[in-house]
């Protein structure tokens, strides 16, 4: 399918008919639509989805009679809103012309059911209706395929994640045939069976019900089977996931645990310099001024030997003893002190060798304080410098085992949470037994189920009457089941070429998109993951939304580029071949680059018109500017979107270099 | 499951046209949907009916 053009007719803010018509020259296959917010950009984009399947993702979306118009009407007049496409599928041009009428009533503008008209060009030119329209509209672009050709920049978000992913491919890829012939064929050989004529024939009737039990408990036990075994393949994944991290983490648990002893280090050694420099602190208040004082010392005691200042006075006694005797009136021998007395004059002079007044008294107690300041000083140096040198040494080790930290710090940052992966992997463990004994038990219960079935069936065979109805249905059957075989076998391995060349194809488109080391894994059911390269290992990583609109580019890219390919089964002959899938389709995008950075924006530019037929873009001019610089020369045509109120855009063709 | 087919011989050729034509029936059934399943079953059935009595 590709696209012509797009008609638009009073559909919400596009007034009176406005026409677009899209590059379809192969070498400038782009359509540019550029328009600023609110200009109709997604409107545009989503009358493709209305035209087709009468479906539009609008808020609004009942109503889409141009505001202006249906404000105009008067009572009981109509309006149509109409939107036309003009398609070429299959070499044969379409055009699909969808209608819905408006009228005015006394208390509402209401609208009926929109209908659909589908029209083709015959070979003399002429245009013939098709009838029905829904179905010819499915054959040219099934509905559920529709969201990887027609998307906004928020649903290209989801695409590669979306649950029906998987039904969603394998139809735009051509694989649904060949499950559904495979479904078709099973019942069919079902119905062959009943009519195999075993009427009045008792034992014939038993076999064939005990057969059909048990064929249907051992579908079940398939089902039941290959849950277990899909459950099995998940957690194995994920197993080996979790243990490539923590093998990994190994390493960072080994760094984890020297820093948390270095740490204990720090915290033992900063409390031992703690103490020491209070120490240190209380050594020199206590002996720094003796220490301080030996210069002045030594001198003081050099001049005191030099000098005769005898000591006569009574050891250990002050002038204020004397004073006291005085004043109580009598010695400490009992003698009588009165002023003028012999008694009185002898304690007066005895006084003047006393402290304070006597300096020899005053310069024994000097001597003895010099003594004493010499005696703490002796090992005040040592004491101090040894303390000193201990700080020093104690601040080198913690600065060397801070550094240590640092740098274990930075080697293991961001991977250090490795407690809730080994939770994880027990947890894995758990689950992965408990399929494995489930997946096991299943197993025995369907080959006894198999062994009935046979043992069913040999008996039926051989109470079945061979008349020529029933040797006719056997032959039928014969036949059906070789082909259900060659089905089968050529689905498995389609299947599996497929999902390999989508990866190959996918992760081919995404190197160019994406300007780092990461690699695309693409699941059994079609799920999109990214892995990077860390420590050797490919590990699944957290995604940005930018890259995962990259991510999910290089999908559709794939998908696109698959689908054009054509996926042939070979029956056999040599000469005949099916061909299941060969029509290119167009990539329409509404702001396809909302979440990607300018040079992603760049390389996904460069790619897409290369990988798809036909490329529509209503893009914003911002991005377009980036995008312009690759994608330039392959701009066919390129239109303004030219908003002129809220209920008012028109389409204008612009010059492509404008 | 397979049935004892003594009886019966293959052709080849007769089992290729039923491949051919059992996968463009579906192929054109996936992008129409215009027939049910019910009655895909019933095509395919009418599609082996029919190749195995031709007479080439």
């Amino acid at each position: 399918m590709l696209l012509r053009s797009l008609k638009l007719n009073n559909f919400r803010q596009y007034k009176d008919e406005q026409l677009i018509t899209f590059s379809n020259d192969k070498t400038k296959n782009v359509t540019v639509i550029l328009g600023d917010n609110t200009s109709g950009k997604t409107t545009l984009v989503q009358a493709f989805n209305w035209t087709l399947f009468d479906s539009a993702a609008f808020t609004t979306k009942d109503f889409l009679l141009n505001m202006e118009v249906a404000q105009d009407l008067r009572l009981n007049e109509t309006a149509n809103v109409v939107t036309e496409i003009c398609l070429t599928h299959d070499n044969i041009d379409y055009i699909i012309t969808r209608t819905q009428v408006y009228l005015r009533t006394s208390k509402e503008v209401t609208f009926n059911q929109s209908r659909v008209k589908v029209s083709y060009k015959q070979t003399d030119g002429q245009l013939k209706e098709i009838i029905p329209t829904d179905s010819t509209i499915r054959k040219i672009l099934p509905p559920e395929l529709s969201g990887y050709f027609f998307f906004d920049g928020e649903r290209i978000g989801s695409i590669s994640s979306k649950n029906d992913v998987t039904e969603s491919v394998k139809g735009l890829l051509g694989l649904s045939e060949l499950f559904n012939a495979m479904k078709h064929l099973k019942s069919a050989i079902k119905l062959f069976e009943m009519n195999m004529d075993i009427k009045g024939n008792r034992n014939a009737e038993l076999a064939f019900e005990r057969m059909n039990s048990e064929i249907a408990r051992r579908e079940i036990l398939l089902e039941k089977l290959s849950n277990a075994k899909n459950e099995i393949i998940h957690y194995e994944l994920r197993k080996e996931h979790l243990q490539e991290v923590l093998r990994d983490n190994q390493s960072t648990k080994l760094y984890q645990k020297k820093k948390e002893e270095l740490e204990e280090n720090i915290k033992r050694e900063t409390k031992a310099l703690e103490d020491t420099c209070k120490r240190l602190i209380s050594e020199f208040n206590t002996n720094a001024i003796g220490f301080f004082s030996q210069p002045l010392i030594k001198r003081a005691s050099e001049f005191l030997k030099s000098i005769d200042v005898a000591d006569k006075g009574v050891p250990n006694m002050n002038a204020s003893s004397i004073n006291f005797l005085i004043q109580r009136g009598h010695c400490i021998c009992g003698a009588k002190i009165e002023d003028g007395s012999e008694v009185h004059a002898h304690l007066m002079k005895e006084s003047d060798y006393l402290p304070p007044q006597s300096i020899g008294t005053s310069i024994r107690l000097f001597r003895e304080q010099m003594k004493m300041y010499q005696k703490g000083s002796e090992n005040y140096h040592g004491n101090i410098e040894r303390k000193f040198i201990d700080i020093c040494a104690y601040r080198d080790r913690i600065q060397n085992w801070e550094d240590d930290v640092e740098e274990i710090s930075i080697k293991i940052k961001g991977k250090d949470n490795f407690a809730k992966y080994e939770n994880e992997l027990s947890d894995v463990k758990v689950r992965l037994r408990r399929f494995y004994d489930e997946s096991e038990s299943i197993s025995r219960d369907e080959g006894a189920c198999a062994n009935e079935i046979e043992k069913a069936h040999k008996s039926y065979n051989s109470f079945v009457s061979a008349t020529s109805k029933n040797i006719e249905i056997m032959n039928y059957i014969m036949y059906a089941q070789k082909t259900y075989e060659w089905i089968n076998v050529t689905y498995i391995a389609k299947e599996k070429e497929i999902k390999e060349k989508l990866e190959n194809k996918v992760n081919e488109i995404f190197s160019k998109m994406y300007h780092g080391n990461r690699k695309v894994v693409i699941d059994d059911k079609y799920r999109v993951t990214l892995l990077t390269s860390y420590a050797d290992e490919d590990i699944q990583t957290d995604e940005s939304r930018g890259l995962e609109t990259v991510k999910n580019f290089a999908f559709i890219a794939g998908l696109v580029d698959l689908a054009r390919k054509k996926i042939i089964g070979n029956i056999g002959d040599g000469d005949s071949i099916v061909n299941l899938s060969s029509e290119p389709y167009p990539l329409v995008m509404d702001a396809p680059f909302s979440n990607a950075d300018e040079k992603h924006v760049g390389n996904i530019s460069k790619i897409l018109p290369e990988i798809a037929e036909q490329v529509i873009m209503v893009v914003m001019a911002k991005d377009w500017a980036y995008a312009k610089n690759v994608m330039g020369e392959r701009v066919g045509k390129q239109y303004m979107l030219n908003k002129e109120s809220e209920t008012r855009t028109y389409i204008a063709e612009v010059a492509i270099n404008d | 499951m397979s049935y004892d087919i003594n009886c019966n011989v293959l052709d080849e050729k007769k089992l290729n046209r039923i491949k051919l034509n059992i996968l463009k029936e579906e192929k054109e059934n996936q992008k129409t949907h215009t027939l049910s399943e019910g009655k895909m079953v019933d095509k395919i059935r009418k599609i082996i009916e029919e190749e195995v009595k031709k007479c080439y």
